[in-house]
């Protein structure tokens, strides 16, 4: 079993990359967003096989990425079906 | 004398044969423009097919993350979502469907005049008729919204093509009509791509590879282990006397282990190799329907000039300005072909 102090530190590190996701989603940057998403998916490969919990959030942030970018996409659509 | 004669009769059939040709060559005023037809045809289904194709990989990853192989439940959200978006772009595919089979039919009406090659007010109504459908078909889709502003603007055109004088005249008065789909089109594809852009690939491998978690973590450790293994084995049959720390590592087991790992490693590929090429198709389709979305977006563009083209190529009496657009449609083609294989 991992100690606390252990965790903590995956936990650590998987804050600091979901900040950056924030931000890179904030910016609406296509190169930024998926840099992040490798990132998140080295840190599931690296992390160990107790921080499951981690590795959950990190696929949650993946997605949430992702359809940042097609629902923003799918909303203009709708507008302009709206608009004409 | 009768050769004289003779050679006058000749002259007549000759001169004869001239103004024939020529009074038909006057008549013959509107240009084959059945290859424009095609390219109308092959735009349609550029773009409809992106819109279809991006629907099946949104509703592709919801599936997967619904399924009952995948075992978190803090993913159902994230299906949700995506299933969403497959139903919306699916809504808009039927939409587009229905104003392209109005575009093609206008277009089809084009190439059916221009064949019959009768400059005559019937042929400018039969063009002005062919329009009002399109104008009917954009009010049967929901891309009529509240303003409906397309819908006004494109009637007024359709009344000006009535007032036109013949085929060329009406064909550029029907112009802006044109000009305005195509608008509405390209914007809706440049976001199209958008949902099916990079960002979707980690999502695809994340819902694919997360059922199989722990035995991927397990093919993971293997995988090490033979790495390590290797090391060790390789430096023990090395000629030169290996470096202190590999010495260290080397058992005598290890090439036992090692082939015991191998045997490991080659059972997991019974799911490895199985979910992987899932995995390599599903990203193919991803990066296909991506292109796809693009060479639409030109292959519109193309076709928007190209029919800008077309009322001046008519009273010019040449083609119309379509080589970009060919050339598109033979890569957009060959791109749906290979989206399908894939099905």
């Amino acid at each position: 079993m991992a100690s606390n102090p252990e965790i903590q530190q995956w936990a650590d590190e998987l804050d600091k990359l979901l900040q950056k996701a924030a931000t890179a989603r904030a910016a609406e940057d296509p190169e930024r967003i998926v840099g992040m998403q490798r990132q998140l998916r080295k840190f599931k490969e690296e992390s160990p096989d107790y921080a499951d919990a981690l590795d959950t959030q990190a696929s949650l942030a993946i997605f949430d990425l992702d359809l940042s970018v097609t629902e923003d996409a799918v909303t203009k659509i709708k507008e302009r079906a709206a608009e004409v | 004398m009768a050769e004289r004669s003779r050679y006058r009769g000749w002259t007549a059939r000759v001169w004869a044969a001239c103004i024939v040709s020529g009074v038909l060559a006057g008549c013959q005023t509107i240009p084959d423009i059945s290859s424009w037809n095609q390219s109308t045809k092959d735009v349609t289904s550029a773009v409809t097919t992106g819109f279809h194709t991006a629907a099946d990989v949104h509703g592709d990853i919801g599936r997967r993350l619904d399924s009952e192989l995948m075992t978190k439940p803090e993913f159902k959200d994230a299906a949700t979502r995506y299933a969403s978006v497959a139903r919306e772009l699916q809504r808009r595919a039927t939409d587009y469907e229905k104003l392209f089979g109005a575009i093609t039919d206008y277009s089809t009406s084009l190439a059916a005049i221009a064949r019959a090659s009768e400059n005559s007010q019937k042929t400018v109504d039969a063009v002005a008729g062919s329009l009002n459908q399109l104008v009917g078909a954009v009010g049967g889709t929901s891309l009529t919204g509240a303003g409906f502003e397309l819908g006004k603007s494109l009637t007024n055109e359709v009344i000006k093509v009535k007032a036109a004088h013949d085929f060329g005249e009406a064909v550029q008065k029907a112009d802006p009509v044109i000009g305005q789909i195509s608008t509405l089109l390209i914007a809706d594809l440049a976001d199209l791509q958008r949902t099916v852009a990079e960002s979707k690939d980690e999502g695809i491998r994340v819902a694919i590879e997360d059922p199989r978690k722990t035995e991927l973590e397990y093919r993971a450790a293997l995988v090490r282990r033979r790495t390590h293994l290797q090391l060790a084995v390789a430096g023990a049959v090395a000629p030169e006397p290996p470096p202190a720390q590999t010495t260290s590592l080397l058992k005598a087991d290890d090439a036992p282990e090692l082939a015991k790992i191998d045997q490991y490693l080659r059972d997991t590929d019974t799911w490895f190799i199985p979910m992987n090429d899932e995995l390599n198709r599903a990203l193919m389709v991803r990066a296909k329907s991506e292109e796809l979305t693009v060479q639409a977006r030109r292959a519109v563009e193309a076709w928007r000039d190209s029919h800008a083209s077309l009322g001046a190529a008519v009273k010019e009496r040449r083609m119309p300005e379509s080589g970009r657009l060919a050339a598109l449609a033979v890569r957009v083609r060959d791109l749906i072909a290979e989206i399908k294989k894939e099905d």
